[in-house]
């Protein structure tokens, strides 16, 4: 059957394309690590903030079909869709960094927020958006 | 306060296991699920089979719907002069060895592939007949030019009511139903569920051994009921016995009891009850 093949090869290619991309963020996270990221609002001096920008980052994922296969299965059974987790992390983790990244030279990145949304048949798109401050130097 | 950049372990939200492992886990449980849902679901059809009487068998397959499901295309009206022929043998044997409940039982005649003068063993070997929901018996072509004689005919149609008197029909029918259903449910996303037409699932149920012994019995009992006399009962099987390449492996696999078991069988209830054994008629059709 076709859907066995399709199934096998699909389970290659997305094993080695979710392991390039967590080999990519590890490396871009270690370099980008200088920049607080905050949850909460500015609570510091006003009188030194020099600039505030609203910065975001974005990603889109898509589903291999073998990790969409498993889901569909987790319909029938219950139970955690570990498939899943795999993918919405990554896209999650290279929205927040490509935020970050946006945001380069900032001094904190506050009220920072993360939105999630499914854009197409088994594609999640996650936004990260938060508001970069710039002290005085 | 001041800030350390810190490094932390982001795989805190990523379940670590092996898709495969968890691959084979759920499909090999989803196939128990099916396999456990069809076999009960086939107990049950067995026993609902024996509580659909033909009246209600009539409203749940009333005649236009039968039609449509079983319709095999336009038949040549030489084969509509052999179904007539063929309906009137229906109808000539006596209400007695006919399965109660039923007012009319249509036989319909499935063309055969080849046409022309071919000898015996060229010809198409496809010798069959099915009881069909709905009070319907499809004969293959090939039967009704092999067999030489009306009392065959009659024993082959009589085999058949047989089958409808113990609900036969019935339970291949549900289980057929049940194996689309799971197929649907299986593929839903999206494949094609019309894998299987509804007429060739129904013809490629086969009836058990012991169903088929069962029929055998009627089908006597119509011989005698519509002749007088036993003659003919064995001609269909030695037909089958001849154009067969029947050996005993085959025939411990095929749900067929082995044509041999059938003639012994026949014999014995024809001596048991007493039944002469007189002439057969020639068809001349």
């Amino acid at each position: 059957m076709e859907i066995i093949i399709i199934l096998v090869v699909t389970y290659f290619t997305g094993s080695i394309i979710e392991k390039k991309h967590l080999k990519r963020l590890k490396k871009r996270e270690r370099a980008i690590l200088q920049v607080p990221l905050l949850n909460h609002g500015y609570q510091g001096d006003e009188n030194i903030v020099a600039n505030v920008v609203l910065v975001k980052g974005s990603s889109v994922i898509a589903v291999d079909y073998f990790k969409s296969f498993i889901a569909s299965l987790r319909n029938i059974f219950g139970g955690q869709v570990s498939t899943f987790e795999s993918v919405i992390d990554r896209a999650r983790r290279e929205a927040i960094l490509r935020m970050r990244e946006s945001a380069v030279g900032a001094d904190e990145i506050v009220k920072v927020r993360i939105q999630t949304s499914q854009v197409g048949k088994r594609q999640v798109e996650v936004l990260a958006y938060g508001t970069a401050i710039y002290k005085n130097k | 306060m001041a800030y350390i950049p810190t490094e932390f372990d982001e795989t805190v939200n990523v379940t670590n296991n092996n898709p495969l492992a968890e691959f084979f886990k759920l499909i090999v449980g989803l196939v128990a699920v099916l396999t456990i849902a069809y076999l009960i679901l086939g107990v049950i059809v067995d026993y609902a089979a024996d509580y659909i009487d033909p009246e209600l068998e009539g409203k749940i397959f009333p005649e236009n719907i039968a039609k449509k499901m079983f319709a095999i295309g336009d038949v040549s009206p030489k084969l509509l002069e052999k179904q007539k022929k063929l309906q009137k043998m229906v109808d000539d044997i006596p209400r007695e060895a006919w399965p109660k409940g039923y007012e009319t039982l249509t036989v319909m005649i499935i063309p055969s592939g080849d046409v022309g003068n071919k000898p015996i063993a060229d010809k198409d070997k496809d010798l069959n007949a099915f009881a069909l929901p709905g009070g319907y018996i499809f004969v293959t072509e090939s039967l009704v030019d092999q067999l030489k004689s009306e009392n065959a005919i009659t024993f082959v149609l009589g085999h058949e009511f047989g089958h409808f008197v113990n609900r036969d029909h019935l339970r291949g029918l549900g289980r057929g139903l049940i194996a689309m259903v799971l197929y649907a449910v299986l593929f839903s996303d999206g494949s094609a569920i019309n894998v299987t037409s509804p007429i060739t699932t129904l013809l490629q149920t086969s009836f058990s051994r012991t169903q088929e012994s069962k029929a055998d019995i009627w089908g006597l009992k119509a011989l005698v009921a519509t002749y007088g006399h036993a003659g003919g009962a064995n001609d269909f099987f030695n037909i089958v016995k001849y154009l067969d390449e029947e050996s005993v492996l085959t025939s411990f696999i095929t749900t067929h009891p082995m044509t041999d078991n059938r003639i012994n069988d026949m014999n014995t209830l024809i001596k048991e009850n007493n039944y002469p054994i007189k002439k057969t008629l020639n068809k001349d059709w």
